[in-house]
Formats: structure tokens, C-alpha cells, sequence
């Protein structure tokens, strides 16, 4: 081998050394937060805290919004760790709620009231409910609902496996369908009994 | 010669350890609209006859707007004791009004073979063509060709090992309406004036032609109850157009006649020309709902004696609901101008003239509910802490001679009040 081969593959290996530490400079852990949520705060942060977040991101989700902050406290149960996450988002003045118990690498959601809807939403979901008759009909005087995030897990019991709204004033209730902007389910509380109508999509 | 190889192998090494940490360092991110996990049908629940496979999950959403793709991961689990082999076709039911094609959706691996026990996952992707219709699309996955067999000739075959997905194609609105109702409290005999803004985010203008709908829900075939006041009390000015990138009002005047009393519900049909509006058989409409209600003038009396001079303790309170009402309008934007915390004239008049009442204390009282009557799909948020509205509770004082009292209040701004009289330290 020559001088200039040599030289030739000395130089491929500076490269390739030099690459190395680019690459090594520029490297980054990895973010496990995902784009919509800004901050975390933890009370009684547990050991495993890491691995509870990574669940958590795939069992939370903000509703057409982003989280500005999630708080998340722990406190010890019957079975597991206790977990209540509360959620806040810029443009809501109400938080989004979750209950969770944390127990042999799983997440369970033990329950949840999600209000952290945007203003536009809030309103849209409300002026829904009151295009129905018998919904502006029960709610005269009633003053202005509450309208709550209902998950597709629970809403497949009352129309569909999708994120509906409920719109609720005293003893009435809408279940709005955002996306084909409809009432998919209506409930009135009685003096007998309670009532629900509507049905699956 | 061996160095320089040597070198270079390590440094090759070096390189390849950042690029599995690379891979390692993807994050999924979580789109807003969720696959529901349904439970997988139970192998033991499958008819002898067909293979016994677990699919999880077995139905999929998604929402998406024309030029957007989503994936998602079905995961089937093999409960026959032998190798299974899987080929995802996917099947088009024909007989929808949207018609998706086939090459919207993947699945891979285009093939698999599960061993027993053993679970396989593929990779479902929606890619949605940007020149693609806005609306409910549906397609199945059917992982063998295995049918559920029917006496009669079905239009599609009922595939035993199956997964359902539904797609909203969906574009968002060209036109944003700000408000999408009105809710007011209106005195009879005055006017009142609103404004419904809308926004073009397109880069066409878009016709709109605003209107009283038709469909005035308190009256008419479905309705029993009187309308507080005819259509004609609303006047709407609007211009004919939104030009593209801007934002125009509608103005809502309201004259509420003088012998008016009780609800008002009625819609306006903006009649925009916007597809993405129309797609639900609408053209954009904005509900409202008035209260019309005269604010007394006389107050409310209550007469009491008094056998010995004492102090007399004087509590009067706002309703939960007048206050939520209140708020919830304020933080809308909307009829700020109308709405007014609950106030109360007090006054205690015996045959001496009026007492002199003093302002001891103004209390906040809120409600708090952890669940009690509420919907069934609000069942979730049972033992959940949630605000159900505050009271204002004004406590006054004076020391009256015995006789003859009349404690007169004349409440403005609530339709609902409660007073004590307390007589005594």
C-alpha cells in the first residue's frame, strides 16, 4: 500500500470520525411530551413516573385545543397508585379531569368530567341542543348548561364509539354529535323515573 | 492496514448505535379523535367452524380533512392450534352515498403467518385524496375470506374475521359564525340590538341571505306554548355578501312589545352558500331564546309584629341559577348589556316611618355537586367535585320599636329570591 492510500483512507476515517461527533453534538433525548401539552407539574411524583406519563399521553387528549398544563397527582389506593389529572387549556376556563389507578404497567381511567372545551365549541354545542324543540321547550328559565366532553367509550352506550358533547341543564340533558351537528340522545330527569331516548348512529 | 480497518469498523459501530437510538427516540403523537379499543370477540364465542382469532380492536373513526392520512395498528391474536395465514383484503360496501376507493386504505404486511398462540399486528393507513367529497365513508378489513353463512344473497359478504372503519371526511367551515345563539332576558317594552359576526377564512365571496326561519319551534304543529311576541318584532339587517377575507354583521334588532310575556324561540337562517355549512342540511342558523319578563315595580310585602323593641335581623338571597345564568352569558360575550348581578331594594316601614337597615355582611355561597340526577353519559364523572353555581346572601340589621312592620323587597335582575326575618340577637 502506497502513501496516498494511505493518506486516502486516513482522511475517509477523519470523516467519518468527525461525523461521529456531529451527530453525537447534535443528538437529543428523546421528547416523550407530546406537542400538545406544554408543561407537567407532579405532586407525589413517583419512581415510575417516566413510564406513568408515557401512558398517559395515550390515554389523555385534549378536545380542539392544546393543554397548557398538566397536573398530575399521586396518592396511594387499595389497588395501585391513584392518579388525578387535572388538565388546563388556554382558551377554557374550565379544566379537563381524569381519574386513573396505576397498577401493573397499566392505566386504568376509573372516570373522568371534561369541560375543557373552547368557547366556539361550548357555544356551538349549546346552540345545537336549542335547535331541538323539545330541548328549548324543557329548558326555558333554566339558565345557561353545562357542557361536559363525553368519550367514545361511554358514548358508545348511548349512539356511537366517537367524542360527543353533552350540553346538561337541571334535570335535562342533550348528546350532541359535533360532527354531523346533530342531538344524538336526549334525557330528562322525572318525577318517576328518568328518560332517555335517541339512539345508536 | 489492519488499523485503518479496524478504525473505521468502530467508527461504523459508533454510527450504527445512533441510528437505532434514533429509532428508539420516535414519539407517536396522539391525535384528538381516538380509535376506540373494543373488546375482542372471544375465541370461545366463535362458531366452531371458523378459525379462532382475537382482533383487536374491531372498529376504527377517524376524521379527517381531504389531503390528510392517519394509522392505526390491529392487532390479531391466533387462539387455533396451528399456523394461521392472514391476507387483509379490504372490502368496499357498495351501497353507501360516499364511495371510497380502495387504494385510500393500506394495510401491511400485505400477508402473515400467525403461529399458534402467537399475535400478529398491521399497520391500517387512511390517506384521504385532496379532491376527495366531505362525508361518512366506510370500509372493512376482512384478514381471511372466511363468511358468516346466510340464507340469502347478501350484497357484500358478512366476513367472520373482520375490522369496521367509518371516516368523516370533513372540511371546516368557509364561513365561522361567532355566535352561534342568542339567550337574553328582555323586559317588555324595550328594545334590544345584537350582532352575529361572520368571517370568510376562504378566498371566495360567499353569498349569505339572513331571514327569521320558518321553523319557530314554540309554535306551530309540534308546539303547544304561546310565543312571547311575533317574528316581527325582529328586525335583521345584514349585507348580501362576505367578501373573501373578511369579517361582516349581521345586526338583530329586537322589539319587544309592551304586552309581551313568557319565551320566545325562534331560529335565523343565515342562508350562507357554504358546502361544508349546507353538508348538514343547513345553511348556518343561530338560535334564539328569549325571556321576556316585566321587572316589578311594586315590592314584594311581608308583615310582622313586633310585641317589645328589638333587633331585627333582615336576610335576602339570590337564586343558584339567576347567578349561573348571569355569568355563563358574561363569559359568552354575549348580552352583557342586559345582564346584571341580581340586586334587592330593601326597605322596613312600621308606623314610625322607615327603620334605618344597615349592611352587616354580604355572603357568597356556592354549590358543589359530586354527581346526585344526572345523564347517564355523565355517569363518569361521578365523585368529581363540580361547581353547580353561587348565591349572593345580603344580611341587614336595625333596631325597631314594637308594633306593626312591613319588610318590602323589590328585587331587579332575578326572577327568584328568599329572605329571612330574624327577630332577636
Amino acid at each position: 500500500m502506497n502513501t496516498q492510500t494511505k493518506l486516502a483512507i486516513g482522511l475517509v476515517g477523519i470523516v467519518l470520525l468527525a461525523l461521529g461527533i456531529g451527530l453525537s453534538l447534535s443528538y437529543k433525548q428523546p421528547d416523550p411530551m407530546p406537542p400538545w401539552v406544554h408543561k407537567v407539574d407532579w405532586q407525589n411524583k413517583p419512581g415510575d413516573a417516566a413510564r406513568i406519563e408515557e401512558l398517559l399521553w395515550t390515554g389523555i387528549s385534549p378536545y380542539r385545543t392544546e393543554y397548557e398544563t398538566v397536573n398530575i397527582s399521586a396518592g396511594s389506593g387499595s389497588s395501585g397508585l391513584r392518579l388525578r389529572v387535572i388538565a388546563t387549556a388556554k382558551d377554557s376556563e374550565y379544566p379537563d379531569i381524569y381519574d386513573f389507578v396505576y397498577e401493573g404497567d397499566k392505566l386504568l381511567l376509573t372516570g373522568y368530567l371534561l369541560e375543557a372545551i373552547p368557547q366556539e365549541y361550548r357555544n356551538e354545542a349549546i346552540g345545537l341542543a336549542l335547535g331541538n324543540q323539545e330541548i328549548a321547550s324543557s329548558v326555558i328559565g333554566s339558565g345557561t348548561p353545562s357542557v361536559k366532553r363525553v368519550l367514545p367509550s361511554t358514548a358508545e352506550k348511548f349512539y356511537a364509539p366517537k367524542t360527543l358533547l353533552s350540553v346538561t341543564w337541571e334535570g335535562t340533558s342533550a348528546l350532541i354529535d359535533p360532527d354531523e351537528r346533530k342531538v344524538a340522545n336526549i334525557w330528562k330527569a322525572g318525577a318517576q323515573d328518568s328518560q332517555v331516548r335517541g339512539g345508536s348512529k | 492496514m489492519n488499523k485503518y480497518a479496524s478504525g473505521i469498523a468502530i467508527i461504523a459501530l459508533i454510527l450504527g448505535l445512533f441510528a437505532v437510538g434514533g429509532v428508539s427516540a420516535q414519539v407517536v403523537g396522539v391525535a384528538e379523535e381516538k380509535v376506540v379499543s373494543m373488546p375482542a370477540m372471544p375465541a370461545a364465542e366463535q362458531p366452531g367452524n371458523f378459525t379462532k382469532l382475537e382482533i383487536l380492536p374491531r372498529y376504527g373513526n377517524f376524521r379527517l380533512q381531504p389531503g390528510e392520512s392517519k394509522e392505526m395498528t390491529i392487532t390479531i391474536k391466533n387462539k387455533e392450534k396451528k399456523v394461521v395465514s392472514l391476507k387483509p383484503n379490504i372490502v368496499i360496501p357498495p351501497f353507501s352515498e360516499y364511495i371510497m376507493d380502495k387504494e385510500w386504505i393500506t394495510v401491511t404486511p400485505a400477508s402473515a403467518d400467525i403461529p399458534s398462540e402467537g399475535s400478529q399486528k398491521f399497520t391500517l393507513k387512511a390517506s384521504v385524496p385532496k379532491d376527495a367529497s366531505a362525508g361518512f365513508y366506510n370500509a372493512q378489513v376482512a384478514f381471511t375470506d372466511e363468511e358468516i353463512p346466510s340464507p340469502y344473497p347478501q350484497p357484500v359478504p358478512n366476513y367472520v374475521h373482520s375490522f369496521s372503519l367509518s371516516m368523516d371526511v370533513w372540511t371546516p367551515p368557509i364561513i365561522q359564525i361567532t355566535t352561534p345563539y342568542i339567550s337574553d332576558q328582555l323586559e317588555a317594552g324595550k328594545e334590544y340590538d345584537y350582532e352575529i359576526k361572520l368571517k370568510n377564512t376562504g378566498d371566495k365571496e360567499v353569498a349569505i341571505a339572513p331571514k327569521i326561519s320558518q321553523e319557530n319551534y314554540m309554535y306551530g304543529p309540534y308546539g303547544t306554548a304561546g310565543s312571547a311576541f311575533p317574528d316581527s318584532a325582529i328586525t335583521i339587517t345584514a349585507p348580501k355578501s362576505v367578501p373573501a377575507g373578511t369579517t361582516e354583521s349581521v345586526k338583530i334588532h329586537v322589539k319587544v312589545p309592551a304586552d309581551s310575556k313568557g319565551m320566545y324561540n325562534g331560529m335565523i337562517d343565515l342562508g350562507i352558500e357554504d358546502p361544508s355549512i349546507q353538508r348538514f342540511g343547513g345553511s348556518g342558523g343561530v338560535n334564539l331564546n328569549f325571556n321576556v319578563w316585566k321587572q316589578p315595580t311594586e315590592p314584594f310585602v311581608k308583615s310582622f309584629t313586633l310585641k317589645q323593641p328589638s333587633p331585627v335581623t333582615i336576610e335576602v338571597s339570590s337564586s343558584y341559577f339567576g347567578d349561573l345564568y348571569k355569568l355563563a352569558m358574561l363569559a359568552s360575550g354575549m348580552g352583557t348589556g342586559n345582564a346584571k348581578e341580581p340586586s334587592f331594594e330593601i326597605y322596613l316601614e312600621g308606623g314610625t316611618g322607615k327603620a334605618e337597615l344597615k349592611l352587616e355582611k354580604t355572603v357568597i355561597k356556592g354549590g358543589v355537586s359530586m354527581g346526585g340526577q344526572i345523564p347517564p353519559w355523565e355517569v363518569d364523572s361521578t365523585g368529581i367535585y363540580q361547581d353547580i353555581g353561587t348565591q349572593h346572601i345580603e344580611t341587614y340589621t336595625a333596631n325597631i320599636p314594637a308594633g306593626e312592620w312591613k319588610l318590602k323587597v323589590l328585587p331587579r335582575d332575578t326572577d327568584k329570591f328568599e329572605y329571612t326575618i330574624t327577630i332577636g340577637e
